[in-house]
This record gives structure tokens, sequence and C-alpha cells, in this order.
């Protein structure tokens, strides 16, 4: 009887952590798509989808220090003088803890910008929020550009 | 409201402490190790998956990052001008801006994003990005 209760309560915990396990692998798919959604949403100027992934009170802080809210990028996203050719991430990394997410990656940034070209690097940690409404993007901050592959 | 350091946490003097607090008394600390290259609050404080993105791009683990710190006490000033803690259930957010001042007399500021998460009852550095603008 007492063997049977241990094995019972190991199995439940053993089930416990399984599903622990498994909602973390859950979310870190979540987060990973959600992200690269978003990168392409910059890409394409797509403000709703951006709209709809950005946290209301979101910040990103850029290379140079400047700091720019969910309305800036949202106003930035429609003006369409910036053409990407590439705005894509590799290296892609999620971790999550509970009901954040961090994702860090290297971004690839290639177009026009009025009409002068652009073609470089950055690393970026972009950290994710789960609210009521699903994920949500919530603070990003990039590196300075990467100096050029010889 | 005087905040006393005790295993690494602040405590009020009535007793009671927020984990925001703790957290703010955590980054004041975070601080001061990169002024004195204390590297032993950093091999403490740092969660072994820690990853910092510094603002040139370069990614560094823990193990990198506590030889950086050895080496690199470059700054002999840090004024933290803004400081915006949130906490998400077991994990805090600190976003922060500061002034700097280098051992050669240059000025400058920097933005810093640090993610600390709540594990058996101690709070871990787990992600770190930095932005140091080239220029004032």
């Amino acid at each position: 009887m007492k063997i049977r209760f241990v094995c019972g309560t190991v199995a439940l915990c053993v089930t416990a952590v399984s599903s622990v396990a498994r909602a973390q692998t859950d979310d870190k798919t979540i987060v990973a798509a959600l992200d690269t959604k978003y990168q392409a949403a910059v890409k394409h100027h797509d403000a709703k989808t951006m709209d709809a992934i950005l946290a209301d009170d979101f910040v990103l802080v850029t290379g140079n220090g400047s700091a720019f809210s969910k309305a800036d990028l949202l106003k930035q996203s429609r003006d369409t003088t910036e053409v990407y050719e590439h705005q894509e991430d590799t290296q892609q990394t999620v971790r999550v803890w509970g009901n954040t997410a961090v994702v860090t990656a290297l971004l690839w940034l290639k177009g026009t910008r009025k009409g002068v070209a652009f073609d470089y690097k950055l690393w970026f940690s972009d950290t994710y929020v789960r609210t009521a409404g699903g994920w949500r993007y919530a603070f990003g901050q990039a590196s300075l550009r990467l100096p050029a592959a010889p | 409201m005087a905040i006393r350091v005790r295993s690494g946490v602040a405590a009020t003097s009535g007793g009671a402490v927020t984990r925001e607090q703790e957290v703010r008394t955590l980054n004041e600390q975070y601080i001061r190790s990169i002024l004195t290259g204390d590297v032993a609050w950093f091999a403490v404080r740092l969660a072994e998956e820690f990853v910092c993105i510094e603002s040139d791009g370069s990614v560094l683990d823990k193990s990198a990052f506590l030889r950086r710190t050895a080496g690199d006490a470059s700054l002999v000033t840090y004024n933290l001008d803004e400081v915006d803690v949130r906490l998400y259930g077991d994990v805090a957010l600190v976003r922060a801006k500061g002034s700097w001042t280098s051992k050669a007399g240059a000025r400058g500021f920097s933005r810093y994003v640090d993610v600390y998460v709540h594990e058996r009852n101690d709070w871990k550095v787990v992600s770190a990005q930095v932005t140091r603008p080239p220029h004032l």
C-alpha cells in the first residue's frame, strides 16, 4: 500500500515536471514565431500586425541610445520611404521564465532609406511579457551596428 | 527610508521589503561592482545561463563577462539618472539610463536592460543588454 502510494506520488511529480517542460517548450515556440512575425511586419510596413504584437507601454532603445515608443514605431512603419530588402534575424535564442521571455538574435537590415542604401547587422534582445491577451513585445534594445565583414 | 544590505538583498529598517526594493538595491550593487571590478559579486549574482549583449554587439556568457569585469574597471563614476523596475511574477525587468565618467575624463551616458529571475529565494541576473552611444 505504502509502496503504491510512493509510486503514485513519483508518477504525479514526473507528470507535473514534464508538463512544465512541455509548457516552456510551447512558450519558446510561440515567442520565437511571434518575434519572427514582428520582424516580417517591420519589413513589410505592416503596422496592424506590429500594433497587435507591441505592448502599449513598449519602449525600444536603439544603438545610439535613442528611445522610441509604440506610437513612434507605428508612425515609422507607415513611412514608406524606407524599403527593406532584408529585415530578418538569425542565431535566434528564446529563453522563458514564467511570464517573461527574452529573445536574443542577430538582425540583418538591408534596404534604402529615402533613396540612401543601408546594409548592416546588429544584435538585439527583445523582452516579451505574457498578458491576458497573450504574449506581447514589451521592450527591445539594440547594439551598435556591427563592423562590416571584410 | 533606510535601506541596508543583508545577504545580497535589501531590507527596510521596519523589516518588510518589497521585491522592487530588492531589485533596486541589486541594481545599485551591480553598478558599484562594475566600478570596482567586483568579480566576486557577479560570480554570485549572475545566473549560469547569463547572457550579455554589449554595446558593440559582442555577446558574452557568464565566464566571458567575469573576465571582462576583472580587466575593465575603466569608469570612475556612474550616476543612475533613470531607473524603471517592472515585476512580472518571479521576473524583474530593470531599465535604466546613467551617465558616466571614465578614468581618462571622458563622459557619456548609457542605457541598459537587465532581467532578474527570483529562484530558490534569491535573485539572479539572467540577461543584460547595454547601449553606450559613441558620442554625447
